[in-house]
């Protein structure tokens, strides 16, 4: 699209592209340019940078923060230095003066058009197809992905399970954003970090006055996610007295709320997450069996990461140019090697682990690639010494729950999770193990 | 606000002094540099602490667009301001693509030069920010 208020330059940039595939609309004007980008067929704009409506840099800049992948090139009759620095700063691909040179314009548009077919392609090929923000290409995904399409598409409960860090938040997300409730908020709950003592009033908010230290009345989560959805992670580690709330809310589709008499009708879906097995826990009383049929209409599973190694290098590239781009860095190349070892490890972590590693790795790197030596030392293979004689189980022990905890950044409650024990019995070990290893 | 490191780039050695003299008294750390060779040598040995470079764009030798390339290549974090006295349109637009951070013309206004270090300065900043901000994430997750 050709933005002018000459009609002359206009009939100019139409000649001169008329030879090439482009399809070219002129418009005279900033208003009818901003009609017809809203239409949403736009790549280029050669635009003009006096135009009688609006100023041209103005409109750039309305480009730029409106239509992200649309090029721009800017033509000016007499521009000056600060209008050639603003244009570029504001992100245009360049600034032709006129009178135009046929083969100067021709030239510049090519390159763009150059530029955007080469994104069109890294977009369809090199980079992972990217569905709801879920990176991969394994069939467990996708499996992910068709249920979370199912899912969105009705209003029911749903019950997510996988081990910690499959990425099972951004599943409820990804849920709550393609269903129509999207405009409506999505309320990510902790089940494990709201004390016994507070449940109602988080849950369902409390007024003025309610108990002691209710200074102000407040919202429960359940007002806040009204129309939308409730997130309910690690629900495996409600509290029965918090599985029997949730359950009335999910019966009555009502709450009343902390210290009033007021009874209010909510409409919030819930998704719900675990990394336990909730059958074995219903079969110990440990779950409630009617929360559980309640919660688990839609069920999803997310595997974990060892089971669908084919989206583990899609996955280091995408948190590699993440990453970099956030720092302003070059993003690294990984040696062969390297990568043979990213695709082995068993990573217990999952994609938290992996999303952490190479966070660090950016970090750490001095030189533009990386090898095996960069990588953490549980993970490399073939450079660790054969050890002699057999080790005992206490240190095989204390290697294992250091790698499961450095795997998870650090967090104990997910490494106990992982390695099947409670946090005490963690940290008791973990004392033991700083006490008789020094670290080396 | 602490006060920005930076380095004056400019074949006229008279100008360079006086620009010098001029910032210091405004609390800001100088560097001075005659050429784009000198420039590299400056920053290799204080590259760490330098945070802005502003930069003549005529020079004999390497020119400002050749050395704020190599500046960019070598040390993308730090901003580089173009100072110039006749600027082509093109030219600017040459320099902006390259990555410099802002132009200005001479003679220069000092209000203005200033305030244009200041705001380059705090974007390099916040840029490392950034990068402490993982590494230390890096370090907790690896010692917590
Ligand atoms: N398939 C994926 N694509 C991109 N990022 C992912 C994917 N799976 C997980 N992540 C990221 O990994 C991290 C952990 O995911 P999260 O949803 O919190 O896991 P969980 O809730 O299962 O513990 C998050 O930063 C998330 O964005």
């Amino acid at each position: 699209m050709a933005v002018d208020s000459d009609t002359g330059a206009l009939d100019d940039i139409r000649a001169c592209l008329a030879e090439s595939e482009l399809v070219v609309t002129t418009v005279p004007s900033g208003a009818e340019a901003i009609r017809v980008l809203e239409f949403g067929k736009v790549d280029l704009v050669i635009l003009d940078i006096q135009i009688p409506d609006v100023d041209g840099l103005s409109l750039l800049q309305y480009i730029r923060e409106h239509f992200k992948d649309i090029e721009v090139i800017m033509t000016a009759a007499s521009p000056t230095v600060p209008d050639a620095v603003l244009a570029i700063k504001r992100g245009a691909e360049n600034l032709l003066v006129k009178p135009l040179q046929p083969d100067e314009l021709r030239f510049a548009v090519n390159r763009l058009v150059g530029k955007l077919n080469h994104r069109r392609e890294l977009m369809s090929a090199s980079s992972p197809p990217e569905t709801y923000g879920l990176i991969g290409i394994s069939d467990g995904i996708r499996n992910v992905i068709e249920r979370i399409e199912r899912a969105a598409a009705i209003n029911a409960n749903v019950l997510i399970h996988g081990e910690s860090g499959t990425g099972k938040e951004l599943v409820a997300r990804a849920i709550h954003y393609g269903s129509d409730r999207a405009a409506a908020r999505f309320v990510p709950v902790n089940c494990t970090a709201i004390p016994d003592t507070l449940i109602e009033s988080e849950l369902f908010g409390h007024v003025k006055g309610a108990f002691t230290g209710a200074k102000d009345s407040r919202a429960g989560f359940f007002q806040v996610a009204d129309g939308g959805t409730i997130f309910l992670d690690e629900i495996g580690d409600a509290s029965l007295n918090l599985q029997g709330k949730l359950l009335r809310v999910l019966q009555n589709k009502e709450i009343h709320i902390v210290g009033s008499s007021n009874v209010r009708k909510v409409d919030t879906r819930i998704i719900a997450a675990t990394h336990k097995d909730l059958v074995a826990m219903v079969d110990k009383n440990l779950f409630r069996e009617d929360l559980y049929y309640r919660l688990d209409v839609v069920d999803i599973y997310v595997p974990p990461l060892r089971e669908r190694p084919a989206d583990i290098l899609p996955l280091v590239r995408h948190f590699m140019n993440q990453y970099a781009q956030e720092m302003g860095l070059e993003p690294p190349h990984f040696s062969d090697r390297a990568m043979e070892n990213l695709k082995n490890h068993s990573w217990p972590g999952n994609v938290r682990e992996l999303e952490n590693l190479v966070q660090r790795l950016l970090v750490n790197a001095d030189s533009g690639s990386l090898d095996v030596a960069d990588l953490p030392k549980t993970m490399r293979q073939g450079v660790r010494p054969a050890t002699e004689g057999f080790q005992t189980l206490a240190t095989l022990e204390a290697e294992h729950i250091l790698r499961v905890l450095e795997s998870v950044g650090g967090n104990k409650t997910q490494a106990a999770a992982i390695l099947g024990i409670d946090r005490k019995t963690l940290r008791e070990k973990l004392k033991r193990i700083v006490e008789t290893h020094q670290p080396g | 606000m602490t006060i920005a490191k930076l380095l004056l780039v400019d074949d006229e050695t008279a100008f360079l002094d006086a620009m010098a003299r001029r910032l210091k008294k405004r609390d800001f750390d100088v560097f001075t540099a005659p050429s784009g060779m000198d420039a590299l040598d400056v920053l290799s040995q204080n590259g760490e602490k330098i945070e802005v470079v502003i930069l003549d764009v005529k020079m004999p030798g390497m020119d400002g667009i050749e050395t704020l390339a190599e500046i960019k290549r070598k040390y993308p974090l730090i901003e580089v301001v173009m100072l110039t006295g006749h600027a082509t349109v093109s030219s600017a637009i040459d320099g902006m693509k390259q990555g410099a951070f802002d132009y200005l013309m001479k003679p220069c206004d000092m209000a203005v030069l200033v305030e244009k270090v200041n705001t380059a300065a705090s974007k390099k900043r916040q840029q490392e920010e950034k990068i402490i901000e993982a590494r230390m994430k890096a370090i907790t997750t690896r010692r917590a």
